[in-house]
C-alpha cells in the first residue's frame, strides 16, 4: 500500500506507476481533480476533489436565488477542470453564466470584462497566490462591497491575505475587498459528536492528538488521517 | 490382488507402528523409510492393489503434513507475536513442544527393537543406511528409555491441540507494509501538512496494531521518506540544467518528473 502524497508532483507519477502493480494508494492531501475513479481505480484519498466543492456552491446559489453569475479561474487543469464541471451543472440548473474569464498572468483584464458585463455574483477558482492578486485588483476596480458577492475556494493557508509581499496592495486593502466573501473549505473535524471507530468522539480526538503533536504543525490534517487509518 | 503384495504384512506393519510397539513413537519418518527399504529388499508394493495400504499411507502423510504445518504456524506466531504479553505463554509452550518433538524424531528408535529389525527383508546393511536410525543409535545413551510411547503420544496430541489453540487464539498476523510519502523538510511546499500528518499516521498504525479487534490478523508497518516536493525538483533542475540542455543525463523517471514539473499548475 502506498500512502501519499500531498502535492500532485509526487502523487501523479506514483499513481500512474502503482496502477500497473495494482497497489492501493491513499493520498492525505491531494485534491487535484485529475484523479478520478475511472482513470485511477486504485487511488483513494481522504480529502475531496476540487470538483466536490461545486455542490455546496450550487446550493448557495439556489439558496440565495442567484441566477446570473460570472466566473473567473486560473488557467490550469487544477482549476479549469472543476470550473468546467461547475458550468456544465449550472446549465441544467437554469443558472445563467453571463461571463467566463480565465487568466494566466493578467488578472486585471479579466476582472474588467466581468465588470463590463455587470456581473455581481462572481465564482472564483484560483490558488492562494492568485487570490491575493485578484482581490488586490478587485479593490482597485472597486469590485467589492454590497454590490458584489464573491464565492471562492477556501483551501488556503491561515491568514493568507496578510502575506502581501507578492501584491501591490496592503493587507488592509485586501481585507476590505474580501469583506463578505464566501469561501468553501473542508470541515476539519466532525461536529456531529458521533463516536468514531476508535471509540472516542472527535473532540476527544482533538485533545489526544494535540498532546502528540506538541509542535503543532498541522493537527487538523493529522486528525483526518488518524480517523481514516 | 497382486501376488507380490503382502497386505496382511503391511497392515500388521502399520498397526504395529500405531498401536503395539511401545518403544517408538506412532507416526514418524521411520515408517516411510522402512517401507522404502522393504521395497528394495523384495517387497514390490508398488503394484499392490491393497486399499488398506493406501489408507495407512494417506493417514501417515496427512499426519506429517499436520506436523509440518503446525510447526510452521508456531514459528510464524513466534516471529510475530513475541511483543504481545497475552501470547507469551503460548509461545513458550510452542518452543517446548517443538524441542520435544525434535528429540522424538531424532532419537526415538533403538537398535534391535525397531520394526526393521524384526520384519522381513531388513538387514544390518540397510539399517545403517537409515540416517535417522543412525542418529538414534548414536544418541541412545542420551535419551535411553526416558521417553515412552505413551508420553510421546500424549505430547504429540497435545502438540496438535496446542497448534489449533494457538492458531485460533493468537491468529496469523500478516505483515502489511505501507510506503509513506511526506513533504517534511522545513521550507518545503506543503511541509506543514506532511509534518502534521506523519505523526498521526504513526499513532494510528500503533493503535491499530495494539487493538484487539481492528485488523487483528494484520500488523501494519510504514516506511516513509521525505519527498521534498518541488523544492528538490527546482534545485535539481537548476543544478543540472546544463547537462539537461545537452542531453547528457540519462536519469529516466526522475528526469521525467523534473521535465513535467508544474505540468498541473499546483504551485
Amino acid at each position: 500500500m502506498l500512502f501519499g502524497a500531498a502535492c500532485t508532483h509526487v502523487t501523479d507519477p506514483i499513481a500512474k506507476a502503482s496502477k500497473h502493480w495494482h497497489l492501493t494508494q491513499l493520498s492525505y492531501a491531494d485534491m487535484h481533480p485529475m484523479f478520478t475513479r475511472d482513470s485511477f481505480p486504485n487511488f483513494f484519498r481522504v480529502v475531496p476533489s476540487e470538483n466536490a466543492f461545486n455542490a455546496p456552491r450550487l446550493a448557495l446559489l439556489r439558496t440565495f436565488n442567484w441566477t446570473r453569475i460570472g466566473t473567473i479561474y486560473q488557467n490550469e487543469p487544477r482549476y479549469s477542470l472543476p470550473h468546467n464541471h461547475l458550468v456544465a451543472v449550472m446549465d441544467s440548473e437554469n443558472i445563467t453564466v453571463l461571463e467566463t474569464q480565465s487568466f494566466v498572468a493578467d488578472v486585471r483584464e479579466a476582472l474588467k470584462k466581468l465588470r463590463e458585463k455587470d456581473v455581481r455574483i462572481i465564482l472564483g477558482n484560483f490558488n492562494e497566490f492568485w487570490a491575493r492578486k485578484v482581490f488586490c485588483e478587485a479593490y482597485r476596480l472597486e469590485m467589492y462591497g454590497r454590490s458584489y458577492q464573491w464565492l471562492i475556494m477556501g483551501t488556503y493557508s491561515r491568514n493568507w491575505w496578510n502575506n502581501t509581499y507578492d501584491t501591490e496592495c496592503s493587507p488592509d486593502e485586501i481585507q476590505k475587498a474580501l469583506d463578505a466573501t464566501i469561501l468553501t473549505d473542508l470541515l476539519p473535524l466532525s461536529t456531529t459528536g458521533d463516536i468514531t471507530i476508535s471509540g472516542i468522539v472527535s473532540c476527544s480526538m482533538n485533545q489526544s492528538n494535540l498532546r502528540i503533536l506538541t509542535v503543532s504543525f498541522s493537527s487538523t490534517d493529522g486528525q483526518w488521517i488518524y480517523d481514516r487509518i | 490382488m497382486n501376488q507380490n503384495c503382502d497386505c496382511i504384512g503391511w497392515n500388521r506393519f502399520f498397526l504395529y507402528r500405531l498401536l503395539i510397539w511401545r518403544r517408538q513413537a506412532p507416526f514418524s519418518p521411520y515408517a516411510w523409510s522402512a517401507r522404502r527399504k522393504a521395497k528394495k529388499s523384495g517387497w514390490h508394493i508398488a503394484h499392490c492393489q491393497c486399499w488398506t495400504i493406501d489408507v495407512w499411507v494417506s493417514v501417515y502423510v496427512w499426519l506429517q503434513c499436520v506436523h509440518v504445518t503446525c510447526s510452521a504456524r508456531i514459528v510464524d506466531v513466534l516471529v510475530h507475536t513475541m511483543t504481545s504479553n497475552e501470547r507469551t505463554s503460548a509461545t513458550i509452550a510452542a518452543i517446548q513442544f517443538s524441542i520435544s518433538f525434535s528429540i522424538q524424531w531424532m532419537f526415538a528408535p533403538s537398535r534391535g527393537k525397531n520394526w526393521i529389525g524384526r520384519g522381513r527383508g531388513a538387514t544390518n546393511e540397510n539399517f545403517r543406511l537409515n540416517r535417522l536410525n543412525v542418529f538414534a543409535f548414536l544418541s541412545r545413551s542420551i535419551v535411553d528409555r526416558t521417553m515412552t510411547t505413551q508420553r510421546l503420544t500424549t505430547m504429540y496430541i497435545t502438540f496438535i491441540l496446542m497448534c489449533v489453540v494457538v492458531q485460533h487464539s493468537a491468529g496469523h498476523r500478516s505483515d502489511v507494509y505501507i510506503a509513506g510519502f511526506f513533504p517534511y523538510g522545513v521550507g518545503v511546499e506543503n511541509s506543514e501538512v506532511g509534518r502534521g500528518v506523519m505523526p498521526s499516521v504513526k499513532m494510528a498504525l500503533d493503535h491499530v496494531n495494539e487493538h484487539t479487534e481492528i485488523l487483528r490478523n494484520y500488523r501494519l508497518h510504514m516506511w516513509w521518506n521525505d519527498t521534498q516536493v518541488s523544492s528538490t525538483i527546482r534545485m535539481t533542475q537548476n543544478k543540472f540544467s546544463i547537462w539537461f540542455s545537452f542531453g547528457a543525463v540519462q536519469c529516466g523517471r526522475w528526469c521525467e518528473i523534473i521535465l513535467r514539473y508544474d505540468a498541473f499548475g499546483t504551485t
